[in-house]
């Protein structure tokens, strides 16, 4: 009986761990945005100029794209960025690609919107360091601004929920979707490698990345303690704890898009993984510290083949970066 | 008793008299974490029920609630595993997903064994409602709150209500 019981349990196990996954969204091409009624080629315009533009600084020496810059995947290369007062933030900057299909932004994922997030960075003291209230003064006092505003609202009203709505038409517009691995899912089998295909079957299956890595944007919109070790010097970070203040979720942080991972190390929220191959090797090894560990964070196994053909994989999915 | 509503609302009678005996519910209620969402979304039991809550996602989920009428949280449990909660209380409660924060569900604990979710049809069935005077609330859920609709008396037969 007990034999019985065992088989049937590993069936239904077996069952699960295969491609129809109950909760596992199959990697696909992003579906078309269904873009808000601002978004519109002049309030993307007015967006991209408010991006570049120093001016949205309290100092007017540092822009979103200081930290957000396209030679860099939309994050700027470093392991955290300095700001208008100098001083080294506490977390790593994320990449902006596809955060139009964020549904949480920030690494604890505390805002609900991309246009409540964007008013974040502009008036931390040590990121962007602005008064919105000054902020709409001088961009009042700029004939650009104006005619640019009312280009794209039919008023020369400025405020703040038209600069965040700008911002954001424009931010929606930084996707990756047009990687090698894109072109393998609209059905061409030669987009892929040998090596890239290896990676994928590791990354959907033994590897274990899919089960936070998922859907069309590599992201489960979820957020999980993977077993990283505190940096020294750095506060203890309680991530979405601050957001929920479930048990499980002290020390947990958004699970990032994949798409063009590549083009933006380092990595994780503290950024102190400086490659895709110390990425690879952390989860390999299940994580550093096991303490509050998310269960599925395993050790691995991976053959230093197959880790070069996952470094392949990941290395499919980058995009050329249009703006 | 049966009512007639639009899709999705909840309806709830609530006896006007101490005499009229409340039945005992034995009835185990589920729900269901799957796809990534709770299934169903909106659940509607009696006080003091238990719900099963199972995981039939191949992920981890860790379910809560912060809501006043029951506060809960279940940890992180894999798939296959169930947990039961017992609501107490009668009112709201806001079901969630820690891991997943687009998951969300709402339990309407009622304080009365005769109630019913109106169905995809727009009509739900009361049964076995003994004689008496009833106070017939609806679910605002604007308002998220119960409102009294119509004071009912309910003898031997049958009866419909158009809300």
């Amino acid at each position: 009986m007990i034999a019985i019981i065992l088989f049937l349990y590993l069936c239904a196990y077996g069952n699960a761990m295969s491609q129809e996954l109950s909760g596992v969204e199959p990697l696909a091409l992003l579906p078309v945005l269904a873009a808000s009624n601002l978004d519109t080629p002049e309030t993307i315009s007015l967006g991209k100029t408010l991006f570049f533009d120093p001016m949205l600084s309290g100092n007017n020496q540092v822009s979103c794209a200081t930290c957000h810059d396209p030679k860099y995947g939309w994050g700027d290369g470093e392991i955290r960025s300095i700001g208008v007062t100098g001083v080294v933030l506490s977390r790593h900057t994320p990449s902006l690609f596809n955060t139009a299909y964020q549904t949480r932004w920030f690494w604890d994922g505390r805002a609900k919107s991309l246009e409540s997030q964007i008013l974040g960075p502009i008036q931390n003291k040590d990121e962007m360091g602005q008064d919105l209230g000054e902020l709409v003064e001088e961009l009042e006092n700029s004939p650009l601004y104006v005619a640019m505003f009312t280009k794209s609202f039919g008023t020369a009203t400025i405020n703040v929920a038209r600069l965040s709505a700008a911002l954001a038409a424009f931010e929606r517009t930084l996707l990756s979707n047009q990687s090698a691995f894109d072109a393998y899912l609209r059905g061409d089998q030669n987009a892929l490698t040998h090596a890239e295909k290896r990676g994928l079957a590791l990354f959907k299956g033994k590897a274990r990345c899919i089960l936070c890595h998922h859907g069309s944007n590599f992201s489960d919109r979820g957020f999980h303690r993977i077993g990283l070790a505190r940096v020294k010097g750095l506060d203890m970070d309680e991530g979405h704890f601050s957001v929920i203040p479930i048990a499980s979720q002290k020390g947990s942080f958004k699970t990032p898009s994949l798409r063009s991972v590549a083009l933006h190390p380092p990595y994780m929220h503290h950024g102190g993984l400086a490659t895709l191959q110390d990425v690879i090797s952390f989860y390999n090894r299940g994580g550093d510290v096991a303490k509050n560990r998310d269960p599925q964070i395993q050790p691995l196994s991976l053959s230093q083949q197959e880790k070069k053909d996952l470094i392949a994989f990941l290395h499919s999915l980058t995009s050329q970066v249009v703006y | 008793m049966e009512a007639k509503q639009g899709q999705g609302d909840m309806v709830a009678l609530h006896a006007l008299q101490p005499t009229v005996e409340s039945p005992i519910l034995e009835k185990v209620y589920q729900l269901s974490q799957k796809g990534k969402t709770f299934v169903p979304s909106n659940l509607m039991v009696h006080r003091r029920a238990t719900v099963d809550l199972s995981n039939d996602d191949v992920v981890y989920h860790n379910v809560f609630s912060l809501s006043k009428a029951k506060k809960f949280d279940l940890g992180l449990y894999p798939h296959g595993d169930h947990r039961e909660v017992m609501f107490d209380k009668a009112g709201l409660v806001r079901v969630f997903c820690a891991i997943h924060p687009d998951m969300f569900a709402q339990v309407f604990v009622v304080d009365t064994p005769w109630f019913v979710q109106v169905d995809a049809g727009g009509s739900g069935l009361i049964r076995d409602v003994p004689k008496g005077r009833y106070d017939l609330r609806l679910w605002h859920s604007k308002e998220e709150k119960w409102n009294s609709y119509r004071i009912l008396e309910i003898g031997s037969q049958n009866i419909q209500v158009n809300l």
